[in-house]
């Protein structure tokens, strides 16, 4: 495929989320979806001013789904 | 310095993910079940960057917009049609599809954007009619009016693929806003196509994942461009279904629903995806 790699899901806090990654301006974008009708989150990995890299929510305003869901996905690609 | 989320980035990041916004706003047109080509809405894109070696997914307008247009008031003209000064009628001018075939011919307002401006249509299934004569119970000849049949077609085991496209930027000289409008690429249809799509034998220029990034990044000649626009997806590789006549107004478009009267196709399949194109 030229334009989605395959989409995997996450175990997160009791629910399944499904993940479609996404390259948008050439950035990893990861879209989120959840079981419970929430709205799609869609974060990507930015770099802050001290040089470490944090998981930003694309708008503003989600961080505190961000953060968590962005360290599982770490999770993930590490066991993969 | 600024801040995104509350946290500190650079301007250079913080620019960066302002474009990422901008992007991923208009990327949430993917999710809508099925755009129109009589909308002349967005549609999703694949561009290639200016050094063809990357794409990005944009959105642009359905409908391509010859750049002698000069305001959003010409393009409404030549879509609907008009009266000129004299009363003469011009009938409406389409632009959504672009056959393969003709791409390249001297003159045609194709041309420019097929040798430069080519892209890929980002699919997960299209809608096309079948129609099909009932027979006149008293005279035994079929009637002159069809009944029309829609049909939801995609291809197997691929939830998203790839149709040859060709793009224009085109330039509002009254508001000086530009947008890239964008014209299909049709060819000959295949057999199960030419089945459903009875009317015209004609369907979207379905490219395999080789034949898509040639036709957007490589440097092409003239009959390659022509080779590749009347490229002709194997019949064998897609799947069809019938699906309610007023799909359009159902929450899934794309649910099979079987008509009594009308003879099924040889691959009566359903393609399981949500569609994009209309």
């Amino acid at each position: 495929m030229l334009f989605i790699p395959d989409d995997f899901e996450l175990d997160f806090e009791g629910m399944i989320l499904q993940i479609k990654v996404h390259t948008i301006s050439n950035r990893k974008v990861f879209e989120i979806k959840f079981p419970d009708g929430r709205k799609n989150l869609m974060i990507s990995r930015s770099k802050v001013i001290d040089g470490r890299k944090v998981w930003m929510s694309i708008p503003e305003g989600r961080q505190p789904e961000a953060l968590p869901i962005g360290a599982k996905i770490v999770e993930y690609f590490k066991k993969q | 310095m600024c801040y995104y989320n509350g946290q500190k980035v650079t301007r250079a990041e913080y620019i960066t993910l302002m474009e990422l916004e901008k992007s991923i706003k208009n990327y949430e047109f993917l999710n809508r079940p099925v755009i129109s080509a009589f909308e002349y809405g967005g549609v999703a894109v694949l561009k290639p960057n200016d050094v063809r070696n990357n794409f990005d997914i944009v959105q642009m307008e359905w409908g391509f917009i010859p750049s002698y247009l000069k305001t959003r008031a010409d393009v409404k003209k030549m879509r609907s049609g008009y009266k000129d000064a004299s009363g003469k009628f011009h009938p409406p001018l389409t632009t959504q599809n672009a056959k393969g075939e003709e791409l390249l011919l001297p003159g045609k307002m194709y041309r420019k954007a097929a040798l430069k401006n080519r892209c890929l249509i980002l699919s997960s299934g299209f809608f096309e009619w079948r129609h099909v004569h009932p027979i006149n119970k008293k005279t035994g000849e079929p009637k002159k009016t069809a009944d029309k049949y829609p049909h939801y077609i995609g291809v197997k085991e691929q939830p998203y693929f790839y149709i040859a496209g060709i793009w224009q930027p085109w330039t509002d000289q009254e508001t000086g806003e530009t947008v890239d409008t964008l014209s299909l690429v049709t060819t000959a249809a295949n057999p199960l196509m030419a089945k459903i799509h009875n009317s015209k034998e004609r369907m979207p220029d379905i490219l395999t994942d080789e034949l898509a990034w040639e036709w957007m990044m490589d440097d092409l000649t003239e009959d390659r461009i022509t080779e590749i626009a009347t490229y002709q997806f194997p019949a064998e590789q897609m799947e069809a279904c019938t699906v309610e006549k007023e799909f359009l107004k159902s929450a899934d478009p794309t649910v099979p629903f079987i008509y009594d009267d009308l003879v099924a196709l040889d691959m009566p399949t359903s393609p399981a995806q949500t569609s994009l194109f209309g």
